[in-house]
């Protein structure tokens, strides 16, 4: 039986060829972003692709922006797993506080609390 | 005129992996004792140009090594962090050790438990310091960690790559089987990598003929890191240890007690940091996930959650490459007589590097399905999702198995290309 002979280069042509759309697919499915890479040193780089979230995103915004070292969450925020474990490693310095007088919540009234400040449906109380 | 008096070939013979591996054993045993931002910062420059220069030095002999690291260190600086674990647990734990500067306040508050702080933190110490290096904290920078303690093991795993074979299976594992698991802040890939430069060592270890305090190191240092990793690393341990005293272990040979008592002080890292934990007050998270007996018996006899438990180990991509490599060159070993009436075995499959390793990775699988048996339903796992422990994690915890079923491919291939 005659043995079929293929050239190496065409071998290792193909294989360079799977192994680099595997290196992008790698890339995409980590959500690469070459705008990332020159923010490297940045503050905060990669926190918002990170978390995706809108809702989560602008209670850490709301968090960082009032310079807040503690706060509270609404329980319906705090019963959902992935709001209450994003928020609190996002926010990370400041961190959650049954007695702490600063309340998040999507509810745009609370009795005995001011209005702080807001991001879209997020709202930041000062309860005394 | 200067680099003839100072041999810079001999300098950079100093730049290898056991000092790389020294200087993140020191940077992580800084956050104990100091609180300075200056001896993070002195400790995170001299590991990344260790690190640089090795990768300098491997250049031409490993070229291989260094694209695949340096592909994987852009993708990464180029990445956020998305994955569960790497956000909840490996992220927030480092994050919580650069703005503490120190492991004084390295304690749960309340609803943070999430974060599993009873984890080794070998990496995430690794993590602050280059944060602190940058001078604030960032989801991108740190993460290259990873990369940073991945080229110790890889350069360890070169020294089995005879051929551009070789090569070819150590990138599939790289690209297909770890994925994006050695880049996007999981521990696991780490894990594998750590397991497979394990085993090579201790069988490389065993076959010299003189041995220097730095191959004692080597080992200390490559065994103790699979256990600061990340706690499965202490199940890897165990059957290391034990497979070791079954396959090669012989109470008159000096080398081997030596290498018993390697075996026992690799083991102090991890003690230390268990009872710093301990002291700490914080619950162990396998505490709460284990269970003696009641879950044990009442999974065993769920049917159906034991055929889930099958199909996420056996029928997923990872699983599925090794095998067909381990299986394509175990079938050179196996041939048939002349009548084709008996079926032959060379020898070399029952050599003790390859039943070495067959019964490591297979004693791990094995505790890991035990674990797994144990631990479904337990107060850690999503209560709204029937058998979470074992669709969300069994695929990812197999990796040290899959790393080692190709390592073992790797030794096949490895002698028949010598005969």
């Amino acid at each position: 039986m005659k043995s079929l002979k293929v050239d190496s280069k065409i071998i290792c042509i193909v294989i360079f060829i799977i192994f680099s759309i595997q290196t992008i697919l790698i890339a995409h499915r980590n959500s690469f972003s070459h705008k990332l890479i020159f923010n490297f040193y940045k503050e905060n780089a990669g926190l918002q692709k990170g978390i995706k979230n809108t809702l989560i995103i602008n209670i850490i915004e709301l968090i960082k922006k009032n310079k807040l070292t503690s706060f509270k969450l609404e329980k319906t925020l705090l019963d959902s797993r992935k709001i209450k474990q994003r928020v609190f490693e996002g926010a990370y310095p400041a961190r959650y506080k049954k007695e702490s007088i600063y309340l998040i919540t999507n509810q745009n009234i609370k009795e005995n609390c001011t209005l702080r400040d807001k991001i879209n449906d997020i709202y930041l109380f000062k309860c005394e | 005129m200067i680099f003839t008096y100072l041999n810079v070939n001999k300098i950079l013979d100093y730049f290898n992996v056991t000092l790389l591996l020294l200087l993140i054993f020191f940077n992580y045993l800084i956050y104990f004792i100091l609180d300075t931002k200056s001896y993070f910062i002195f400790f995170s420059i001299l590991i990344l140009s260790t690190f640089l220069i090795i990768l300098f030095k491997n250049l031409k002999s490993n070229f291989y090594i260094v694209l695949i690291l340096l592909l994987m260190l852009l993708i990464s600086l180029g990445s956020p962090v998305a994955d569960w674990d790497a956000r909840s647990i490996w992220l927030f734990n480092a994050k919580r050790i650069f703005y503490n500067q120190n492991l004084a306040s390295y304690t749960n508050y309340l609803g943070s438990e999430f974060s599993h702080l009873d984890y080794p933190i070998l990496i995430q110490t690794l993590s602050a310091s280059l944060a602190t290096l940058i001078g604030k904290w960032n989801e991108v920078f740190p993460k290259i960690s990873s990369i940073i303690f991945a080229l110790p093991a890889m350069l360890v795993i070169s020294k089995i790559i005879k051929n551009n074979l070789d090569k070819l299976i150590l990138m599939i594992l790289i690209f297909f089987i770890y994925e994006k698991k050695l880049i996007n802040g999981e521990m696991d890939a780490l894990l594998g990598l750590y397991a497979i430069s394990s085993v090579i060592l201790i069988l490389n270890f065993l076959k010299l003929k003189k041995i220097f305090f730095k191959d004692y190191l080597k080992i200390f240092l490559f065994i103790s890191s699979l256990t600061m990793i990340k706690i499965e690393g202490l199940g890897i341990f165990l059957c290391l240890f034990i497979t070791y005293l079954i396959v090669y272990y012989n109470y008159k040979n000096k080398t081997h007690n030596h290498l018993i008592i390697v075996f026992f002080i690799s083991l102090l890292p991890i003690v230390t940091w268990k009872t710093f934990i301990y002291d700490q007050n914080i619950v162990a998270s396998s505490q709460l996930m284990l269970s003696g007996g009641d879950r044990l018996f009442k999974n065993l006899l769920d049917f159906k959650f034991l055929l889930i438990l099958i199909k996420h180990i056996i029928l997923n991509k990872p699983m599925f490459i090794s095998l067909l490599l381990f299986l394509i060159f175990l079938s050179k070993y196996i041939s048939f007589n002349k009548n084709e009436t008996d079926i032959e075995l060379d020898k070399y499959i029952f050599s003790k590097e390859i039943i070495f390793i067959i019964i490591t990775f297979t004693l791990y699988g094995t505790l890991l399905v035990l674990i797994f048996i144990m631990s479904e339903g337990s107060p850690n796992n999503f209560f709204e999702i029937k058998y979470f422990m074992t669709t969300s994690s069994a695929d990812r915890l197999f990796i040290p198995v899959h790393s080692l079923i190709i390592t073992c491919s790797i030794y096949l291939n490895k002698k028949t290309k010598k005969q």
